[in-house]
């Protein structure tokens, strides 16, 4: 009895699994998305991504198939991901953030990866690998820090918020001290470790300074608005990236992610189209127009006005 | 230098009242943590996953325009639920306490995900959260409705587990928590006691994430990492300034100071000019092995004027 209990339950994993494998490979072209987590960036960079691929294939009287697969925020659910993409077999990867693309680009070299939303391609050592294609999202903190000198004029001193064990928000602060230092202004690393030390550390930026500067990091974009109820002194909050707006940040200049998703679309369309992708596109910076967002709280509590944002706006559109 | 000095002392003094609340809203976490590793001494960390449990039930049902008091009754019986499972798998299932506890935690994980729809966080900035509600109907400051409000429901679960633990069903928990075998002996199903005991515990932790959730208008999946280790640390500061002979409700209230002082001495160690924010880990378990070592040194200074004498 038992063993005919386990024989059908092997019998129906085994349907069910072929099923499964069978539905996948129906379409002309297959692509696997993995991406790092739900956050509205790369949200944006895989939707700019698909749109555009898909526009391209209708053109093509092509059907393509897309799989997507969602780490959560949690690295250890990059490489399951990643093994079960690769299985797939599809005609290319496309992995957003980091801990993906690095983890896909080191699992297959024969597979097209495609990267987005990587900070530093090079230091992650995606650039040099054949099958490894993308764009970086390298942020404009240079700007973004002169974006703060023009919204808090008399700015002397920064508070750097960030995950310790980011990478990419490592490397940004590294560039924002620089162009403080540039511009004289003092600075301060307030470093978090894990999301439940957020408010406290928040709570522990003295009203001294004059601005909260957040690089484009991962905990602290899923945590925002436990900075913003936090940041009970009303210190202005000038973040990495457009989605940590809705969320409470104050202001940014933002790439478009979708635009950089269709960037990246572009590369796959070569590659699935058999054309030669040169060795200067195969890894891309951004190529769109910034975005100045700035959220109406902030104008009020920043006495801004809708004068000096739309001349902001021209200063950072182009 | 004295400016310097002057700056930090004034900052510690501003710092004071976000460390109070912090330490309130996590001492009721902490109080669920006393009740399963210290009443009913099983080691529990299905906190880590029931904290956040509270909290993102509390998002998400506020964000969806549930009433806040509803919502925070249904995110402690959540936690309770949740609590009760690991409490089966360990009682009938005979898993290891702190193995039924670690895979309740991971479940609880993706089901917090389910919870939200698939994303990682869901955000209370506006909302009519409790907090929100009472400061803009009193017009007093969040900052301050934190306190008010958090020591209420700290005073009020210390009284509401200082009742129930006098109750024949109370006092049957703890003499299960006490000596298994001899709850046994005397007729106990306790089996069933540690279920109950393990539901009460993980609900104050649901209830603790709830209040935190609102608190930092913010509710996370990662939001309760490292909850244990702070329950157990504001559960060993607090035995240690609280003598140990003391009433049932005395040790409880030693739970939520403790939470306070732990908070306050973190606060403390991160406006040292010497100290990074990334050092709040190290700082935690020094001050825990500290504070359970002076237990056992204390002890040792017994005996020895004991011999002598």
């Amino acid at each position: 009895m038992k063993k005919l209990f386990a024989i059908v339950i092997v019998a129906t994993l085994l349907a069910v699994s072929i099923v499964i494998l069978v539905g996948c490979n129906q379409a002309d072209i297959n692509v696997e998305i993995i991406q790092f987590g739900n956050f509205d960036a790369l949200n944006s960079a895989a939707e700019g991504f698909t749109q555009r691929l898909e526009d391209w294939a209708n053109e093509q009287g092509k059907t393509i198939h897309f799989e997507e697969r969602n780490a959560n925020a949690t690295a250890s659910n990059v490489a399951p991901s990643v093994q079960s993409a690769i299985a797939n077999q599809p005609d290319l990867i496309y992995a957003i953030a980091t801990p993906c693309a690095v983890n896909a680009a080191g699992n297959t070299t024969d597979i097209p990866v495609l990267y987005t939303a990587v900070t530093n391609p090079t230091g992650e050592g995606l650039v040099g690998q054949d099958n490894v294609y993308g764009t970086s999202d390298m942020n404009p903190v240079a700007l973004q820090i002169e974006l703060i000198k023009d919204l808090v004029p008399n700015v002397k001193k920064i508070a750097f918020l960030f995950c310790s064990s980011e990478t990419n928000s490592v490397v940004q602060v590294g560039m924002a001290k620089v162009q403080c230092a540039l511009m004289k202004i003092d600075t301060k690393d307030f470093a978090v470790s894990s999301a439940s030390e957020i408010a406290q550390v928040v709570a522990s930026i003295g009203e001294d300074f004059d601005a909260i500067y957040i690089p484009t990091d991962n905990m602290l974009a899923n945590s925002i608005s436990t900075v913003a109820s936090a940041n009970t002194h009303n210190i202005p909050l000038i973040v990495g990236e457009a989605g940590m707006i809705a969320g409470g940040g104050w202001a940014t200049l933002s790439i478009n992610y979708k635009l950089l998703g269709a960037q990246t679309a572009e590369i796959a369309i070569k590659l699935l189209s058999g054309q030669q992708v040169s060795d200067a596109e195969r890894h891309q910076m951004y190529k769109g127009a910034l975005e100045l967002v700035i959220s109406e709280d902030a104008k009020t509590a920043l006495g801004l006005t809708s004068e000096q944002v739309t001349a902001l706006q021209q200063k950072y559109g182009e | 230098m004295l400016n310097l000095l002057n700056v930090t002392f004034m900052g510690i003094l501003r710092l004071i009242p976000s460390g109070i609340g912090e330490g309130l809203a996590w001492g009721i976490l902490a109080l669920g943590v006393y009740i399963s590793f210290r009443v009913l001494d099983v080691a529990d960390m299905s906190v880590d996953g029931t904290l956040a449990l509270g909290g993102v039930v509390t998002a998400v049902l506020v964000a969806n325009g549930t009433n806040v008091v509803l919502a925070i009754l249904i995110s402690v019986i959540s936690g309770a639920v949740a609590g009760a499972i690991t409490g089966l798998m360990h009682t009938k299932l005979k898993i290891p306490a702190i193995l039924s506890g670690i895979l309740m935690m991971f479940a609880l994980y993706s089901v917090n995900i389910h919870i939200m729809s698939g994303k990682s966080n869901v955000s209370l900035l506006k909302q009519p959260t409790l907090l929100n509600l009472l400061s803009d109907w009193l017009q007093i400051d969040r900052s301050v409705i934190n306190i008010i409000v958090f020591a209420l429901f700290a005073a009020l679960v210390i009284a509401a587990i200082y009742w129930f633990f006098g109750t024949k069903l109370g006092s049957a928990i703890r003499a299960t928590g006490c000596n298994l075998q001899m709850a046994r002996a005397q007729g106990i199903d306790t089996d069933s006691k540690v279920i109950i005991g393990l539901a009460i515990s993980n609900g104050l932790a649901a209830l603790a994430g709830s209040l935190i959730a609102q608190k930092d208008s913010n509710a996370t999946v990662d939001m309760a990492s490292g909850a244990i280790v702070i329950g157990l640390a504001s559960i060993v500061i607090g035995e240690l300034i609280f003598k140990k002979n003391l009433p049932f409700w005395a040790k409880l209230a030693g739970v939520i100071v403790g939470s306070i002082i732990y908070r306050l001495i973190i606060m403390l160690a991160l406006q040292m000019p010497f100290a990074e924010t990334y050092d709040m880990k190290l700082i935690t378990a020094i001050l825990l092995v500290l504070a359970m070592s002076v237990t056992v040194i204390k002890k040792r200074h017994h005996k020895k004027e004991a011999k002598h004498a």
